[in-house]
Formats: structure tokens, sequence, C-alpha cells
């Protein structure tokens, strides 16, 4: 459960063993966009010898790698996967290629959707049992419809709506897609409310001075919290079933949601 | 045939491998006071690990950790391998 | 993100030009690979790589604490890589010498506007190597320099007259191969013709002097009209490190009326070296005064007759040559250039 995945590039020592300093929840260690052609293997032998010297607690951590078609699939795989990590970000992904992720790997695996065709089948992909959250990639989305990016996004209602609704229906996590521009801050905010009000629980960040908002908007509220709260302090007295609260039934799966935004409250240092 | 790896940002460092008659280690760094020998010894080690004995090694630092000459070197290593091939 | 692009299209190629006017820079015309940086859609930075040379450097006011110059010269690194040229020289500004000298380059020379640098090999040594490879004593000498292109009796009379005055003469044949005769034949023909002379050693210039690297300018065409500074660091390089390390104390230069380039040339080395320079009147013949471009304007005319006439015997019996046959086709196939 992160609100904040941050992207930071495979190949800059700096920015590695830097890692924990952003407040990102979760970072993504990138081997695919932000590497270029000639400088993979670099970047591979970098994150390899990275990962094997330090390990962290928090945040976690995901390598993105590259997709299915390059040659370098199969070898970030191979060098990568004994190491420590959370889980992979699979670019490109369709629920083939990420069939054959998961046949090599026990790790949880984040689909990045940012094809017409990936967005159409989504939710084959979100219900494959390691698919733990799914992510947009809007902007190659947007390339392939040949249609603008806009500030208010409004292009990309629908897709975002359509990933809410499937990864509610199989409990998947769903990680926004990310915002261009690094200094506009307040239209950062609109941005994450708007992602949120369709249904978004997360978004991922290219600058890591966006952090802070993403961690604000995509925190639990107060509200959220006081309700959680009530809710557990009535379920101790009530050790089985179903019970009433304030008129309204409570069961086993409100109780639960309830723990885990709870946790989630402590975790990011709400209580 | 030369071939590097690495970059001249800082943290990082450029390894340059050149086929020599014995082993050579040129360390050029901006904390080579302190830690030039470490530095050598993280090199040294990691040739050997590889059974490399006849070359000339260059490297620029600018900061860089054990972990990042490490990787560096090996990626250098493996591209010499590969244009032998 | 910056992102670093290749220059590709006429537009972007324009769009550099006009980044660099702007800070006053002029994009070279021997240019073969340019990139630009970008920071999303803003140009920002760019370099350039003219063969062995990177070149026209420069790197936005407001983003100049960002290594920036070390991402883009790892970048033509890997290119000069890629080509297997491992000996590598860059241009720039005299400011900017200390973050090259962070990348182990080494600074040749200074000027008012610019330093040269090399990477993975030094002058000093290339030279002393130079000298050891063709045994040249310590004692004081004088020396000439010509591309001889080919040698004419105007060059033989300058070598004579030189060789006369001196105890010991080194004749420096120009390396770079940008000539219709290449290096290797205009260096045979000047030993040929020079066998006589007991004091005189042929020697290549090497990379170092009157080569593209030193001396761009002198490889374009005569319209092309050089200015002071574009000689000044093939001077320098003389001064620092051929006339030391070779004990040189003195250099003949053939008086040039007709040429305002290397007579520009002339002069400059005149103020720069004052006495060590001496100027031989130029040889004439039937008044006119015999030049390598007057003989290959002749071969282009196929009048070797004429050509007998102005070139000493090796040259001439080169050009009979199956080899020198080769390149009066050349010649005569294509328009004149200068060289």
């Amino acid at each position: 459960m992160s609100r904040s995945f941050l992207f930071l590039p495979g190949n800059n020592p700096g920015s590695l063993q830097n890692l924990d300093i952003f407040n990102a929840d979760s970072i993504i260690i990138d081997l695919e966009d932000s590497v270029t052609f000639d400088t993979k293997d670099e970047a591979r032998d970098l994150v390899y010898h990275f990962l094997s010297k330090f390990m962290f607690k928090t945040p976690s951590i995901y390598l993105r790698i590259n997709d299915i078609s390059t040659p370098f699939f199969n070898d970030d795989i191979d060098v990568l996967d004994s190491l420590e990590f959370k889980g992979y970000v699979l670019p490109k992904a369709t629920k083939e290629s990420v069939i054959s992720l998961s046949k090599k790997t026990d790790k949880s695996i984040i689909a990045l959707l940012e094809t017409p065709m990936s967005l159409v089948k989504s939710e084959a992909i979100i219900s494959l049992k390691q698919v733990d959250a799914v992510l947009l990639g809007a902007e190659d989305l947007t390339t392939a419809m040949k249609i603008e990016s806009t500030v208010s996004r409004q292009e990309i209602t629908y897709v975002r709506s359509k990933l809410a609704l499937e990864c509610a229906a199989h409990e998947t996590l769903f990680i926004d897609t990310p915002y261009t521009d690094k200094d506009d801050l307040a239209q950062l905010k609109n941005d994450c409310l708007q992602a949120k009000i369709l249904g978004a629980n997360a978004k991922s960040i290219i600058h890591p001075n966006h952090v802070d908002v993403v961690n604000t908007v995509f925190s639990p509220t107060t509200h959220q919290i006081a309700n959680a709260k009530r809710i557990l302090k009535k379920a101790e007295t009530h050790q089985k079933g179903a019970f009433n609260l304030d008129g309204k039934m409570i069961d086993k799966p409100i109780i639960n949601r309830a723990k885990n935004l709870i946790a989630q409250a402590k975790k990011y240092q709400l209580l | 045939m030369n071939v590097s790896a690495g970059s001249y940002e800082s943290n990082d460092c450029l390894i340059t491998l050149e086929p020599a008659a014995e082993l050579e280690c040129i360390i050029h760094s901006v904390v080579k006071e302190q830690f030039g020998e470490q530095i050598e010894l993280v090199l040294k080690q990691t040739l050997a690990g590889h059974n490399i004995t006849h070359v000339k090694l260059v490297i620029n630092d600018k900061g860089a950790l054990d972990y990042t000459i490490k990787a560096r070197l090996e990626t250098a290593i493996r591209r010499m391998r590969d244009l032998d091939e | 993100m910056f992102q670093i692009k290749e220059v590709l299209l006429e537009e972007e190629k324009a769009k550099v030009i006009h980044f660099l006017h702007e800070n006053n820079l002029d994009y070279e015309t021997d240019i073969d690979y340019t990139i630009m940086v970008y920071d999303e859609d803003e140009l920002i930075a760019t370099a350039s790589l003219a063969r062995n040379v990177m070149k026209c450097f420069l790197v936005k006011k407001s983003y100049q604490d960002q290594n920036i110059t070390g991402r883009m010269f790892r970048h033509l690194e890997t290119i000069l890589e890629a080509r297997s040229i491992e000996h590598f020289f860059v241009y720039t500004d005299p400011t900017n010498a200390d973050i090259f000298e962070s990348f182990n380059m080494n600074v040749i020379v200074e000027t008012m506007n610019t330093v040269l640098l090399e990477g993975n090999k030094n002058i000093n040594q290339v030279l002393h190597l130079l000298k050891k490879e063709y045994d040249i004593s310590d004692a004081k000498k004088s020396a000439v320099i010509i591309n001889a292109n080919p040698m004419t009796l105007g060059h033989m009379y300058l070598i004579e007259k030189a060789a006369l005055e001196s105890e010991e003469l080194l004749v420096f044949v120009v390396s770079e191969d940008a000539s219709s005769f290449p290096f290797e034949d205009r260096f045979m023909i000047i030993k040929n013709a020079t066998e006589h002379l007991h004091n005189v050693t042929v020697l290549p210039t090497s990379n170092y002097l009157v080569s593209k690297i030193t001396f761009p300018k002198y490889f374009l065409k005569e319209d092309q009209l050089i200015k002071d500074e574009q000689t000044l660091i093939d001077v320098l390089v003389y001064k620092e490190y051929f006339v030391p390390i070779f004990k040189i104390n003195k250099r003949y230069l053939g008086k040039e009326p007709y040429s305002y380039n290397t007579n520009k040339y002339n002069e400059i080395l005149q103020s720069h070296l004052g006495n060590h320079i001496k100027v031989i009147e130029r040889k004439e013949s039937d008044n006119k005064p015999i030049s390598a471009s007057l003989v290959r304007k002749l071969i282009k005319r196929n009048n070797l007759e004429k050509v007998k006439k102005y070139v000493p015997k090796a040259t001439y019996d080169y050009l009979q040559s199956t080899r020198g046959q080769k390149i009066i086709e050349q010649i005569q196939s294509k328009t004149l250039r200068r060289h």
C-alpha cells in the first residue's frame, strides 16, 4: 500500500544511493526510458551491485525493466531477480507478457498499461494473480491515440474510470499516470484530486519535488481515520460476526478495510 | 581497442580499459588523498576475480562508492570480452 | 530530465547555429557530428565533433552548474570510441579548461579566446618519441615546414639555402592527408630530392603542426580568409613544443607574395618569433614565382613538359611513375582545389 511511486533513473549512482531521502512510499528504479540503449548494461550492473550492497525497509523498491520485445527483458530478470526488492514494473504490459514474466519470478508485478490495446484488454491483465497493481501510462497512450495532452486531463477521464472500476473489482491497486510539469505544483494538486475522485489509489511521480503533494492527496482523510477508529473500537466488543454501528451494518470486509486504513495512517504518521 | 563504462557525474566514475603488457591502474580522483588506496583495492580485487592481469585501467573518479566502482568495472570487463569475441 | 539528441535535420542544424550565434560562437564548416541537449522542449546546450576534435561547446547560462558539459563530453567520447579514435582534442573557451582537465584532458596551448586540450596522449611524449625515432641530436638547428603539394624547385631552393646556412636542417613535411598528393608520396619525393644534402633530415609534422587540429583553416579554400587568432594556436604549438624539443633556433620561410593566407601565416609567425624567422625570397622562373599551385594547374592542363621546368627531378620521376599517373588522373578529373 503506497501513495507515491517515484521513478529514479537506474544508471545514476547519485540518485540510487539517496533513494530514501525523497519521502516516496515506493521507488521505481528505472532501467527503461531513462536509460539510453547503449548504457542498458551499465545500468543493470549498477543496480545489481547497488541492491547487493544496500537493503531498504522503506521505501519499497520496484524495478522497471525493459519490455518483452527488447533483447534486455530476459537479461534484466536473469541478472536481477535473485536480489532483494519488492517487484517489477512491466512496461507495455499485455496479458501474454505478464504471464511470461510471472513464469520467471515470484515477485509482485505492476503492469504498466500504456498502449490502446492494453487498455481495451485491461481487465484480463488486472485479473492475473501476480498483478498487484496497474500503472496508467497516459503519455504513451495519448501519443498512440494521436490526441493532445491537456492541462485538465479530460482526455484520460474514461481510462482512469475504467481502470478504477476494474481494479476495485479485483482488489488491485490503481496507480495514476505521472504529472509532467515539474514546477506547477498547484496544477499537480488538481491533477491528483481529479485522479482520486475517479478512483485512483496512488500516483506515480517523475519529479522528486512532487512527492509531498501526492502523499498529501492520497493519504486517508482525518474523517476516514476517525470513522475507522470508531469501527475498530466497536469491533473489540463484538468478537464475532456483524454488528450495528450508527444504524449501519458492519461486517468482516468493512472491519478489514478499517484495519488497513489505520495501518496505513500509522505508517504515514498520521496518527 | 579501448572500452569504457560510467560517466563524469558526481558520485560516479568513468573506467577505461586497454590491453597492456602488464597490470597498471591509473587513478584520478577528487578524493584520492583519503580513498586512493581503497579505490585501488576494489579495482584490483575485481580484476583478480576475473583473472585479468594484462590491462591498463584508468579511472576518473567523481566520488563513487565501492559498489559503483565495482559495477562500472564489471561492465567495462564484459564490454572488453564482447569485443574480443 | 535532460535529453541528448543528435542533429539530423537541416532545421536542427539551423537551430544550433542560431543558438551559437546568439552567444557569439560560430558553427564550423568541418563539423561532422553535433548534439543538442534538451530540457523538455528547450535547447540548453550543444557540442560538436570534427573527426577527432570536439568543439563548439555551449551551455546556457542558467544550466552551467549541472555538469551538462560532462554529459556531452561523455557522449562524444563514446562516439569516438565507436569510430576507433583514441587520440582526440578539445577546442573551447579558456574559462572551460578546468572542466576538461577534470576529465583527464591536458592543455596544449591557450590564447586569449581559445584553449586546445588533448586526451589519451601527450604532445611532449609524442614529439620526444618522434625525435628518438628519427635520431635527432640535441645540437642547435634550423627547420623548414612545408606541405610540398607537390615539391617544386621553389621548395628545393628554400631547403638548399637553409641547409647551406645551417649546421643541421630539419624538413618537416605536413602529415595531414588533405592535399592532392598523399603524405606518403610528398614525403618520399622530398627525401629523394634532398638525398645529396647530408645535414638534412626529413620528418613528419605529426598531428600537431599545420594539421586540421592546430590549423583547421589552412585546409579551407583560398577564398576563405583566415583571421590572426586562427593561426595563433599553430604558432604557439610550434614555439612552445617544437622549438625546445627539437632545439630549433631558426625557421626558414619562403616569401609568399601571391597567397593571402600563407602570407598572413608568415606575418604572424614573424610577429611572435621575431629573429627566429628568416624569410627567403621566392625563386622565380621566367620572372614568375614558382609555386605548387602553379604546378597543379599545369598538371590539370596536362602540360607536363612545362611542369618539368618547375620541379626537381624527384617530383618529375614520381609523376612519370604508375603511382604518380594515378594522382595526375585524379587531379585532372576533379575541379581544381587549392590543395
